[in-house]
């Protein structure tokens, strides 16, 4: 008998001293801190990509092993290949990117340029997305804000004209220094819901926020309430299939944003970034936060997460449904009729202006990125911005100096706890490089910062739109341009909330020979990040 | 009994059995109140607590965020502790590792060769000998001075600490006791007992 104890009793022991070293790197454990959902399901996405990638160079490169002058036929390939990289309208850094490219993988590089160019690979969603706005576009009166600034007027003309965006007067905006008092108010909201809710997030996940949403949601469902959802396939990956199953059953249509395992096209990589909410065409609310536990620190996945919102009512409301309905057609591919979903929005009297626009592959300029510009080159004594990740291109980093040169206080928030920290190590860099230029730069202690915010003194743009070329380039974004005064006090005094609690360091820091490297290499694919 | 999340925000955290009360006080400051307190069946030495507090409590951001930093430099004590004496760890054994290596060099060529180098041999021995002192000499210098860095960082996070109590007292005054008893302790995964 005693023989018989012996060995369990050393397993037991042995287990608890692998427990005991476990834990003893932590007095308190959050039980809630680790979200892997998905990751398998992502990780097997990437290694098919690359194996597709590497099939298709493989499949170029072969000829070359029987006939040598093939090779030479793939060279001049190469170098017709970077003269066309050249000659296109890419931003320059990305023109230098694909021309090394190209040029050092000669025998299978240019087939992944062509591959991954929009120009041919995006042309037919994009002449979709064409009829779909020239169809649709009827639906919003081509508003002329007045009472604007001169700056304020040029960039709701470019608005206008670059994406038919209109620019509304009788709109109220109210903006949430955080995701908690965010979704608090959403979901006092959604229990008003008569009519129909559109959702529209990149992240959704299961947990207690959806749970809320859904108490409410589930209810109006099964009253008949038209419920819409879109999510993002990349970004919701912990949107449990159980989870979808229920809502459809409950009568909500609940449609995914391009699929990640069903056909790898290079359209994969661009995702729908944006956070719509639309009540009856009554409320609309937007920011950064997505429905997701961590987004109101249910779970601290980051550290502290910093984020912001806005909800709207009045006029402006009519655009935020138009951008939904027009991706919910471009997704389902089924025409419907639009004109019950307008109309409906509280007749408000403001005179401020708010300018709700969307971005991404779908136009073919660069709306959020050129409204961000507009914005910084209007700035005349405070630019403050609040962004994850700082990865602009040339033009806009120059704007920034520019200003900074010129006397404005700019001032920018980022996060000192890193969500990807390869994306990190560039975004401090980047920063850093910008304080001999007089920037601030300002880290938000023990804190992940995704509040996607630019103010000036006299207007601020809230949205989904980081400062990275993803944001600027290939991801469906939204956002909201205005000059309301008290949305810009509000957004100001959480600015001035925040900076105690960072870190503002006067010097860049060094970084040593490896984090160099790593930086320069890191640099080659900042297009992509 | 369910948990009511619309009136409610839950946290369920494991804290080692020794520090719980502590670490409970610094949780009440935030305005969290004990449901239950168990033995924690995942972890050795731990305890199981599941808290609640009002979701509409006041200054919430504000208590999210100096929770965050409180559990930060709660856990950076530990992490302060077990690194305190790695460089004089890393030292030492390098000298060790360096010493150990002449005496086996030193070894070889006493045992293997002649005249002038069994010579070079007694004198690696020698090195090989005065390095091990060296070593102990450079590990006990270097953990005293460790020591002191440790404790000078163990009290700048016990102040913070204390910071960080104190305003969250002042934004969401703490209630002492344990909540009457609304729900269950949340469901654990089962204990691996071999």
């Amino acid at each position: 008998m005693a023989n018989s104890m012996r060995p369990m009793r050393s397993l037991e022991d042995r287990s608890r001293r692998l427990r005991r070293r476990f834990t003893e790197e932590k007095l308190v454990k959050i039980r809630t801190e680790h979200n892997n959902v998905g990751l398998f399901r992502t990780l097997l996405a990437a290694f098919l990509i690359l194996a597709q990638l590497a099939i298709i160079v493989g499949l170029s490169f072969l000829p070359a092993l029987v006939l040598r002058w093939y090779l030479l036929v793939l060279v001049i390939i190469s170098l017709i290949s970077a003269l066309s990289v050249l000659s296109s309208h890419r931003n320059n850094q990305a023109k230098a990117v694909w021309v090394l490219f190209i040029l050092v993988f000669f025998f299978g590089g240019f087939v992944i340029y062509f591959m991954s160019n929009d120009k041919y690979m995006y042309a037919g969603a994009r002449r979709r997305h064409r009829r779909i706005h020239e169809r649709s576009k009827h639906f919003l009166p081509e508003h002329t804000a007045v009472n604007a600034t001169e700056e304020m007027r040029q960039t709701c003309t470019y608005l206008q004209n670059a994406g038919g965006f209109a620019s509304y007067n009788n709109t109220e905006l109210e903006y949430f220094p955080s995701g908690a008092q965010l979704f608090d108010e959403v979901i006092d909201c959604l229990k008003t819901a008569q009519s129909f809710v559109f959702i529209e997030y990149y992240a959704i996940a299961d947990g207690v926020l959806l749970n809320r949403i859904w108490d409410v949601l589930k209810e109006k469902a099964l009253s008949g309430v038209d419920v819409r959802i879109i999510y993002d396939d990349v970004g919701s990956r912990a949107f449990s299939h159980k989870m979808r199953r229920e809502m459809r059953s409950c009568g909500a249509q609940v449609r995914v944003f391009s699929r990640l395992l069903s056909r790898f096209t290079f359209a994969m990589n661009y995702r729908d970034h944006r956070k719509i909410i639309v009540i009856d065409g009554k409320i609309a609310f937007t920011g950064g936060s997505n429905i997701a536990d961590e987004y109101i620190n249910e779970k601290h996945m980051h550290g502290y997460w910093k984020d912001t919102g806005l909800k709207m009512r009045g006029e402006a409301v009519d655009s935020m449904t138009l951008f939904f309905l027009r991706q919910w057609e471009f997704i389902t591919n089924e025409k419907f009729d639009y004109s019950p979903y307008f109309g409906h929005y509280e007749k408000i009297s403001s005179p401020y202006v708010a300018v709700p626009y969307v971005g991404g592959p779908e136009y073919k300029l660069t709306v959020c990125k050129s409204v961000f510009e507009s914005v910084i080159s209007s700035a005349r004594s405070k630019l403050y911005i609040m962004t994850p990740y700082f990865i602009p291109d040339d033009s806009v980093v120059q704007s920034l100096i520019n200003k900074a040169l010129s006397g404005v206080d700019v001032r920018i928030i980022l996060p000192s706890v890193p969500d990807k920290y390869y994306v990190y190590l560039v975004t401090r860099d980047n920063a850093e490089k910008l304080i001999k230029y007089g920037v601030k730069i300002y880290y938000l202690r023990d804190s992940f910062v995704h509040s996607k915010l630019i103010m000036t003194e006299s207007c601020a743009v809230v949205g989904t739109v980081n400062f990275d070329m993803r944001s600027f380039y290939q991801q469906f974004e939204n956002a909201v341009l205005t000059d309301d005064q008290s949305v810009v006090a509000e957004i100001c005094e959480d600015f001035e909330r925040t900076f105690p609690d960072c870190d503002n360091p006067v010097k860049a820091s060094k970084n040593g020979l490896v984090r160099t490297v790593a930086v320069a290499l890191l640099r080659l694919v900042s297009p992509l990040m | 009994m369910a948990r009511d999340y619309n009136n409610y925000d839950y946290l369920a955290v494991s804290v080692k059995s020794d520090q719980l009360n502590r670490i409970l006080h610094c949780y009440r400051a935030l305005g969290w109140t004990e449901v239950k307190t168990v033995d924690d069946r995942e972890y050795y030495n731990m305890k199981y607590v599941r808290l609640r507090r009002p979701h509409k409590i006041a200054n919430k951001d504000r208590l999210q965020y100096l929770q965050v930093r409180m559990e930060g430099a709660i856990n950076s004590l530990v992490e302060i502790v077990n690194r305190a004496h790695l460089k004089s760890n890393a030292a030492a054994g390098g000298l060790g590792l360096l010493a150990a290596g002449l005496i086996a060099l030193a070894v070889w060529l006493v045992i293997y060769f002649t005249s002038a180098i069994r010579v070079l041999g007694w004198v690696c021995l020698g090195v090989g000998c005065a390095l091990i002192v060296v070593a102990v000499a450079v590990r006990a210098g270097l953990r005293r001075r460790e020591r002191k860095v440790a404790s000078g960082k163990i009290m700048e996070k016990l102040r913070l600490t204390q910071s960080l109590i104190e305003e969250a007292v002042s934004l969401a005054p703490a209630k002492e006791g344990v909540a009457d008893g609304l729900d269950e302790p949340a469901a654990q995964p089962e204990a691996n007992n071999g």
